[in-house]
């Protein structure tokens, strides 16, 4: 049921956004052919394994992708996991995949509408402490609309089941077969309207970040809010989110979130 | 936990709601031209700085083409190139195509 209304939520938003790149919601943005796009993302992530006490870990993660041709990229997904004090950063399972922008429709100077799938798996690359230890199948489809200074996006990710990590961050990484639905909306604060020169544009994101096991959309699942910032200059962008979460339901593999901060850059060259 | 996203999916909705009635900046296109020195088309679907600057990557890849404009206020691209190397416009929308953004059929021709 919840997962019903997500999407009902979602499917109505698709009269309206495109192409500013929000932090957690995946985007069918893609780099021009033969050009690369590297993403840095560092995450800071406050849990509650028990009442009382918290731990912290956290996750840098690099996202290279490059362009085959307009409409379809490769991407490769190196992270390295911190656990908290006692343990120091250790490599985590490589992930690599294929995006393909099967729809865009543009309808003005700004306006867009696009719609991508990716394909993927992440490899049991990792170190000993932070690997599934399996070959992890994921599928994601995004969509996204952009009409004036408004921007607003829907993805919807799977991932297939393995073994699960021994201290998981995130609900992917339980071994169960997850499911990620994801929202956004991006306000273009600055400019009000663009001059005649390519200048940069500063964005208010508020994103909606779901959470649940897809054999069982009653069981384990968690609702996150996260409100941020996006800076946006021709060649870079910059980004800060910070997810709170909403509600938690039936978290048994992995810890309660108490919050996580994350801080990007991008670059394309 | 149904209550907070029954709560979120009909906020989303409203957001939705609301969105599709917001204005786009959008402007009348300026009316295409190519002469000795420069190509210049409307361009539609430059939606962030980063996406538009594939525009210019792409065009400045064109031989001869030694400056491009973006004007993203208005949806218009311009390339200028040396004497005898202007793009054609088949050359210039292929490239702008393969940006991924769109040359609206309905631009006026004018040399």
């Amino acid at each position: 049921m919840r997962y019903l209304l997500s999407l009902l939520a979602a499917l109505s938003l698709c009269g309206a956004l495109q192409a500013q790149q929000a932090s957690w919601t995946t985007a069918p943005t893609l780099p021009g052919e033969g050009h690369w796009v590297l993403r840095e993302t560092a995450t800071l992530a406050w849990h509650e394994p028990s009442p009382g006490e918290r731990r912290r870990s956290s996750m840098l993660s690099s996202r290279l992708s490059y362009g085959l041709d307009g409409e379809r990229a490769v991407f490769l997904d190196l992270p390295a996991r911190g656990l908290g004090r006692d343990r120091g950063p250790s490599l985590g399972d490589v992930a690599v995949g294929w995006k393909w922008r099967f729809h865009a429709q543009n309808t003005g100077p700004v306006d867009t509408t696009r719609m991508s799938l990716s394909l993927g798996a992440t490899l049991p690359s990792g170190a000993e402490r932070s690997t599934s230890g399996e070959v992890v199948p994921f599928a994601d489809l995004a969509w996204m609309s952009i009409s004036g200074r408004l921007g607003l996006g829907t993805s919807l990710t799977l991932e297939g089941g393995g073994d699960p990590y021994r201290r998981p961050l995130w609900a992917d990484e339980t071994g169960e077969l997850n499911m990620r639905f994801a929202a956004a909306a991006v306000w273009r604060i600055d400019p009000v309207r663009y001059s005649s020169s390519l200048q940069a544009a500063t964005y208010a994101c508020v994103e909606l970040i779901s959470n649940a096991k897809a054999d069982d959309l009653d069981g384990e699942s968690e609702l996150l809010l996260a409100p941020g910032l996006l800076y946006e200059a021709p060649s870079f962008a910059a980004e800060l989110s910070y997810a709170l979460p909403l509600h938690s339901d039936e978290l048994e593999s992995r810890p309660e979130l108490d919050g996580a901060l994350l801080f990007g850059l991008r670059f394309l060259w | 936990m149904n209550h907070s996203f029954t709560w979120a999916a009909l906020s989303l909705l409203s957001l939705s709601l609301a969105c599709q009635s917001a204005p786009s900046q959008q402007n009348a296109p300026t009316a295409e031209f190519r002469n000795a020195e420069a190509i210049g088309l409307p361009v539609y679907g430059m939606s962030c700085p980063k996406c538009a600057n594939n525009i210019t990557h792409k065009l400045i890849d064109l031989v001869g083409v030694f400056d491009v404009e973006v004007d993203m206020e208005r949806g218009f691209v311009t390339a200028k190139a040396a004497p005898g190397f202007v793009p054609t416009r088949d050359e210039f929308v292929e490239a702008i195509t393969a940006a991924g953004f769109t040359v609206p059929d309905s631009a006026g021709a004018g040399d």
